[in-house]
């Protein structure tokens, strides 16, 4: 930061790369501004990734306990991720208007393929030695989830949530390019316009710190829940 | 040769479904009085096809090439990368931070930084490109790498193989299934990365032409841009799976 | 209760691309209440595939199995049955208590089964003292399976079936496992079948060794011992101890064949 403060000063670096005391200047310039901004794209972003997680989770729940529907779940999950988010948000755009509820539909689709993969990954995860001992104790189907599937899903539910975090954040700001009133994208996208270089590198850098942010949230929570190692092989 | 008819019968099959599909959505739209803003009958989809054909043409082939040029560039780039890192533990941990802080960084924040630097043009998609797919292909990569059977590894450190060999006869095969598994992963975000940094820089590929014609309100042209764009995501899925198949017929079980 | 097992004629066969595989051919056995039979046989005779059966994880194509007068999946929805996997089989985060609690907490209390021990008692019975709250990871490959052993006696089993249990563990943490499993048995009162591929094992923990020969798997002999209880790892090196170690010997590698059966006899007998 030192040395890109310095060189900046002394001239060496191209118009593109501003110092870093240019950007912070930029974050005083309107901090409200960019305050609720930031605010805009976190609540869509928030919001998307809510109704990711509930419905690849109950998806993925669903398919753990009827295992015809399991093919037919997982194909139009990947058949609904192989749709653009590009070519999404123009149409949804179309049909449920410009608004909030188009851009958090958005985020929830740019992130609940990872979500609904991991689940699927996890409630399958299980050890078929386990799931004989709770077949020995016939064990209720609950009971089963409760105590074995849902506890050996969860490293992979985690991967889950780390990796569509991000993109719930990456789908909230695509959607503002298609002409949003407010948000990070939005800021991005008038500085670019407008060759404002402070302001494309601050909306830039606050995006990747909401996207880090998201990511490293749940590893937070990952490594307080999952406090056991994992399984050992005990094998001489 | 037993693939052959049931690969024509599949063929037949997803042909009905779509004529199938294509006559109920024009029958739907008839029947409800649905105004085209919401969805145009598959008709004047198919007349915008042919008059913006000139159009099409040339916005796919431009994002074509740039995700073409930036995921074979990022692949090389990838593979290069993760065997070094893999042999050179150090320079792992020193380059692993950087490559993770890209990775977290979303598509639509890097395109504009990408596109004051190159420029506007297909510079800045092809290297969008390559940031985005990146990642994945040298994650799985390297894990592809580790994962070789360290008996084998040490059955050839016996025969007092070289470390090129060690690469060449083990660690290779046993990494191609996860290299697939990342081009797969790589190859779906190309095609979205490509069209994104249209979207910021203005370039005449497929997204641009989906964005304008969006908010030019002509929803044909618009809906021939987006099937024309899933269409295009398929046909690449479908090439990655293909390929993997075909170079990893001795493996029945797909990695994770 | 402890309970009896009879297996009548129980057969097991697979398709396997087009083609019937007989994993087990009309196996016949039958084990009083509060004995101890072990299995013995090659990989593949179809040992395991016996005693799944009787715990009615699998099916058996034809035959019977009752324990007691009961057929397997009553006694399995009974609770009545203990099982000890290979591998401990021990959920990762549950703690050493918590995994010995495990049928406990499945069944629930709503069962009538009444018969049950508290986990605190059975970590005594299995020497864990002061690992009740470790996890799996933290202990040794003896100290898991002791683990899935006082789990499986935790409903006070009718029956506890045991799949090479000792298998993954060095011989001289197996040795001091089966004096301990014998003690625990002693204990517990309960019916036990023990698969191995051992022979010594076979020998010095049960009453009745049953010989199993592959391809396909069948019952060939039965081979009881006449060592008293408790045992002490000095009948080892008893006469009695030999012979029916050779016994079970003739009986693996066939006594028809002249040849095989005197090579067996010459290969160096117990090292103990």
């Amino acid at each position: 930061m030192l040395l890109l403060e310095l060189s900046k000063h002394a001239g060496y670096l191209p118009v593109t790369l501003p110092a870093p005391s240019q950007v912070w200047s930029a974050l005083l310039a309107n901090p409200r501004g960019i305050g609720l901004a930031l605010g805009e794209t976190t609540m869509n972003a928030i919001r998307g990734y809510a109704v990711a997680i509930v419905v690849a989770l109950g998806a993925a729940f669903i398919a753990a306990f009827v295992a015809a529907l399991r093919p037919t779940i997982y194909n139009l999950g990947v058949g609904l991720s192989s749709i653009p988010l590009i070519a999404a948000t123009p149409l949804l755009a179309l049909w449920l208007g410009n608004g909030p509820l188009t851009r958090s539909l958005i985020a929830g689709l740019a992130s609940y393929f990872p979500l609904l993969v991991g689940a699927m990954q996890g409630f399958r995860a299980y050890e078929t030695n386990h799931m004989e001992l709770f077949h020995v104790y016939s064990a209720s189907r609950w009971r089963v989830f409760r105590f074995l599937i849902l506890p050996s899903s969860l490293p992979y539910l985690f991967t889950g949530f780390k990796l569509a975090a991000p993109l719930a954040v990456l789908g909230s700001l695509t959607a503002e390019l298609t002409g949003a009133e407010n948000g990070i994208g939005v800021l991005m996208l008038n500085a670019l316009f407008n060759f404002d270089i402070k302001m494309v590198w601050l909306t830039v850098l606050v995006a990747c710190a909401m996207s880090g942010a998201g990511y490293a949230i749940w590893a937070l929570i990952e490594r307080l829940t999952i406090y056991w190692e994992a399984p050992s092989n005990s094998s001489g | 040769m037993r693939a052959a008819p049931t690969f024509l019968k599949r063929l037949s099959m997803v042909f009905l479904v779509t004529v199938i599909l294509l006559g109920a959505w024009q029958m739907a739209i008839v029947a409800f009085r649905i105004p085209p803003y919401l969805l145009p009958t598959p008709a004047s989809v198919g007349a915008a096809f042919i008059t913006n054909r000139a159009t099409l043409i040339d916005h796919t082939a431009f994002t074509l090439l740039s995700a073409f040029i930036g995921l074979a560039v990022s692949g090389l780039l990838a593979i290069g990368l993760a065997v070094l890192f893999v042999t050179y533990k150090p320079v792992s941990q020193a380059a692993m931070p950087v490559v993770i802080l890209f990775r977290s960084a979303p598509v639509t924040a890097v395109a504009p930084l990408i596109m004051l630097f190159v420029g506007r043009g297909i510079a800045t998609s092809v290297v969008v490109v390559v940031i985005v797919s990146f990642f994945p292909i040298l994650v799985n990569m390297m894990r592809g790498l580790m994962r070789a059977d360290p008996n084998a590894l040490e059955l050839l450190h016996v025969y007092g193989a070289t470390r090129w060999q060690h690469i060449r006869y083990v660690q290779a095969p046993y990494s191609l299934p996860f290299l697939f598994a990342g081009l797969r992963v790589a190859s779906a975000s190309a095609v979205l990365g490509a069209m994104l940094s249209e979207w910021v820089t203005g370039s005449p590929g497929l997204g641009v032409l989906i964005l304008e014609s969006g908010v030019m309100r002509e929803i044909e042209t618009l809906w021939a841009a987006v099937i024309t764009s899933v269409v295009f995501a398929l046909i690449v899925f479908a090439l990655t799976s293909a390929a993997e198949k075909a170079v990893l017929h001795w493996k029945a079980a797909q990695p994770t | 209760m402890p309970k009896d097992l009879t297996v009548k004629d129980a057969s097991k066969w697979f398709d396997s691309r087009g083609q019937q595989v007989i994993a087990l051919d009309r196996a016949s056995l039958s084990l009083p209440a509060g004995g101890f039979g072990a299995i013995i046989g090659p990989s593949g005779c179809g040992k395991s595939t016996l005693l799944r059966m009787v715990a009615d994880i699998i099916a058996p194509s034809a035959g019977s199995i009752l324990v007691g007068n009961e057929k397997p999946s009553t006694a399995r929805l009974e609770h009545a049955i203990g099982f000890v996997f290979q591998s401990a089989t021990l959920l990762p985060w549950r703690t050493v208590r918590e995994n010995i609690a495990l049928p406990l907490a499945i069944v629930g209390r709503k069962s009538k089964r009444v018969a049950r021990r508290t986990p605190d008692e059975l970590i005594e019975l299995v020497s864990l003292q002061g690992f009740e709250d470790a996890l799996p990871a933290q202990l040794s490959g003896g100290m898991q399976q002791r683990v899935s052993i006082a789990r499986a006696l935790v409903l006070a089993p009718d029956i506890l079936l045991l799949d090479e249990p000792f298998g993954a563990l060095d011989e001289i943490t197996r040795q001091r496992m089966n004096l301990e499993l014998l003690r625990i048995w002693a204990e517990s009162s309960t019916t036990a079948l023990l698969v191995t591929h051992s022979i010594d094992e076979a020998v010095f923990m049960a009453d009745s060794v049953f010989v199993m020969s592959p391809r396909p798997g069948r019952i060939s002999q039965v081979v009881d011992v006449p060592l008293p209880r408790p045992r002490t790892l000095q009948m080892m090196s008893s006469k009695i101890f030999f012979d029916t170690v050779n016994r079970v010997r003739e009986g693996l590698y066939g006594i028809d064949a002249q040849g095989t059966a005197d090579l067996a006899a010459g290969a160096p007998a117990v090292v103990q």
